[in-house]
């Protein structure tokens, strides 16, 4: 507890000046009739230096004398001496469009960044197929299955989700024209050319992009990559080029499952509320189905892969060196990655089209 | 909490699964004490030292300023950890904030005072590290480990702690920034009248500044006392310290000290 009293120019505090009575203390002493000439903590029962630096910055607002006890000295006198004078720092009021202009020229800075990354990424895989000795087969296989194999079961129960659903939705219309066979079209198509490739692009993006990312983000950290520079190796060929090459090939086999799957799921929906047979079920897709709507979603796969892994190691790389900017950098590389794959869909649609495919 | 030991650990044992790093360990450090431990690598003192922080799980008591801190209640804990500052091997800032962000943090959790205060105070505690003003706005990641480590004890004094904890303070500094370190502890040591524990390696800062020490090894504590009385105890480990081709050094601390 702290307690001050004011004996006309002359101020006494007793008690307990720690830090948590400095508010009190502040508060007690800004509001005292002024001038005060004296500041009396003799029989002050402890007072440490937080407090302390207070009352001397008070003191010599006032052109005061401190009275203290012989011990207390001491501390007064290390705190006298490493007292500096502070110059208030200068405030950033907001600016509102100054801020939008800092957005919009870091984004700029980023995707000339990113073009650069690619670049390298182009250059460095040219001078690679000269030294097939650099792809790394051990990583790219053990990629594979981290991100590929063990990603089959979420893939398969999604995808058959989405089958059925699709189905499902699609069944009460269908029954009402009497049109239950075109169900097969309705699955099979949707399926194999957009969802199919989609959802796995998706789902990869947010497993695997932002595992790259928080990898190579932890790895710039605690300088992992400055000691594979040192050791005469390329990240490029370490880090990079594994994670691209086994996206590119677990991708397309993902959405080959997931193409199955979904029509699956259409042919358990068409069998229990429409009553159409697996075998006629089958017949028809042999009809619809045929290689080129198969490959336009197929085709997809490889440019989604390469896009996912690009996007989450070059966040990766872009990592500054704290714990928060990894957190970010994850954040940033999964909705890029989400975003690229759905606007490159976009992109395939249109050309598509173009193309009469 | 009358009585001169602030520290008092007794029949201390801690053990990782099967492995027994502790057994019976008791060792007592007085009001004002430069207390060191050291030992052997593996011999549980950085373990000791994050018992004594309630940050490791063990057996037997530990009294910190009169409080057993196994059986107190959690309000209990945060007092006693409010009188103690901590500083890790690694330093161990915040990485996302600035150098004076990072000493202000407990005393910004609790109290409220106005910002020019805290800056102030921060600036205070910076200059009695020997650290300069300019680092205040800079971040972890821009400092050389040697200010790391100051910046980590100023942090570890912004509350003006009764108890100060380090783990290992000098590794990996220099030896002249390894001196002024060490003038540092020795400084706050007598002049803000902080008790200070610490797990060292370094013989020079061992002799440097140590008051009283405890050696561990064979998980049990081989000798307690002045580092003078730790030369007595007969055993091939403690003699190869001291009487080793490192431990030369101990002859001129010996001279310096019959000089005093």
């Amino acid at each position: 507890m702290i307690e001050v009293k004011q004996d006309n120019d002359i101020v006494i505090i007793e008690g307990k000046a720690t830090y948590s009575e400095l508010p009190k203390l502040m508060d007690k002493l800004n509001n005292l009739s002024k001038p005060v000439k004296t500041i009396d903590i003799t029989n002050i029962k402890k007072i440490d230096t937080s407090c302390l630096i207070f009352l001397l910055q008070f003191a010599k607002r006032y052109a005061a004398n401190i009275n203290c006890s012989k011990n207390d000295k001491k501390l007064l006198e290390i705190v006298k001496s490493n007292l500096k004078e502070t110059t208030p720092k200068k405030t950033y009021h907001d600016k509102f469009f100054y801020n939008i202009g800092v957005a919009a020229y870091r984004k700029l800075i980023e995707l000339y960044l990113f073009f650069g990354f690619l670049g390298e990424i182009f250059i460095h895989f040219a001078k690679a197929l000269t030294h097939p000795k650099l792809f790394r087969v051990k990583a790219i296989v053990n990629d594979i299955e981290k991100m590929g194999l063990n990603a089959v079961p979420i893939i398969t129960i999604l995808s058959l989700l989405i089958g059925v659903v699709m189905a499902y939705q699609g069944s009460i219309k269908l029954k009402e024209f009497g049109a239950n066979i075109f169900i097969v079209d309705l699955v099979s198509i949707s399926i194999t050319r957009e969802l199919g490739p989609l959802i796995v692009a998706i789902l990869l993006a947010g497993r695997s992009a932002s595992s790259y990312t928080a990898q190579i983000g932890i790895m710039k950290v605690t300088e992992e990559i400055d000691v594979i520079k040192t050791m005469g190796l390329h990240p490029f060929d370490v880090l990079v080029f594994p994670k691209i090459i086994s996206m590119i090939i677990s991708l397309p086999l993902l959405v080959i499952l997931a193409d199955i799957a979904g029509i699956f799921g259409g042919a358990i929906v068409a069998n229990l509320s429409l009553g159409i047979t697996y075998y006629d079920f089958y017949l028809r897709l042999s009809n619809v189905l045929t290689l080129h709507t198969f490959l336009s979603g197929l085709i997809k796969a490889p440019v989604f892969a390469f896009v996912i892994a690009v996007i989450g190691c070059f966040k990766g790389f872009r990592t500054s060196k704290n714990v928060e900017s990894i957190g970010e950098n994850v954040t940033i590389s999964v909705v890029d990655g989400i975003f690229a794959v759905i606007v490159i869909d976009a992109i395939f649609s249109v050309v598509f089209r173009w193309a009469g495919i | 909490m009358g009585g001169n030991i602030v520290i008092e650990v007794k029949n201390l044992n801690i053990s990782f699964k099967r492995k027994t790093i502790h057994k019976n360990v008791n060792i007592s450090v007085n009001r004002g004490d430069i207390y060191s431990i050291i030992g052997k690598s593996g011999s549980g003192k950085s373990t000791l030292l994050r018992a004594m922080l309630m940050l490791q799980k063990f057996e037997g008591s530990i009294i910190i300023l009169g409080t057993d801190v196994r059986t107190s209640s959690d309000e209990q804990k945060s007092i006693i950890r409010k009188q103690c500052g901590v500083m890790f091997q690694a330093a161990s800032l915040f990485t996302s904030l600035t150098i004076g962000e990072n000493i202000a943090v407990s005393l910004n959790e609790n109290v409220k005072l106005p910002k020019r205060m805290v800056e102030d105070i921060v600036k205070f505690k910076l200059s009695l590290v020997g650290l300069e003003d300019d680092v205040y706005y800079l971040y972890p990641s821009e400092l050389s480990g040697g200010m790391k480590k100051k910046a980590a004890l100023a942090r570890a004094l912004i509350l003006d702690p009764q108890l100060l904890f380090l783990d290992e303070p000098t590794s990996g500094l220099d030896p002249v920034s390894a001196e002024d370190f060490d003038k540092t502890i020795r400084q706050l040591n007598k002049l803000l009248g902080i008790t200070v524990v610490m797990v060292t390696h370094d013989l020079d800062s061992f002799f440097n500044v140590t008051t009283r020490c405890c050696v561990l090894g064979d998980k049990k504590v081989l000798a307690e006392g002045t580092p003078f009385d730790i030369i007595k105890t007969e055993d091939e480990w403690i003699k190869k310290i001291f009487f080793g081709e490192r431990g030369i050094k101990f002859q001129k601390w010996n001279q310096k000290r019959d000089s005093y």
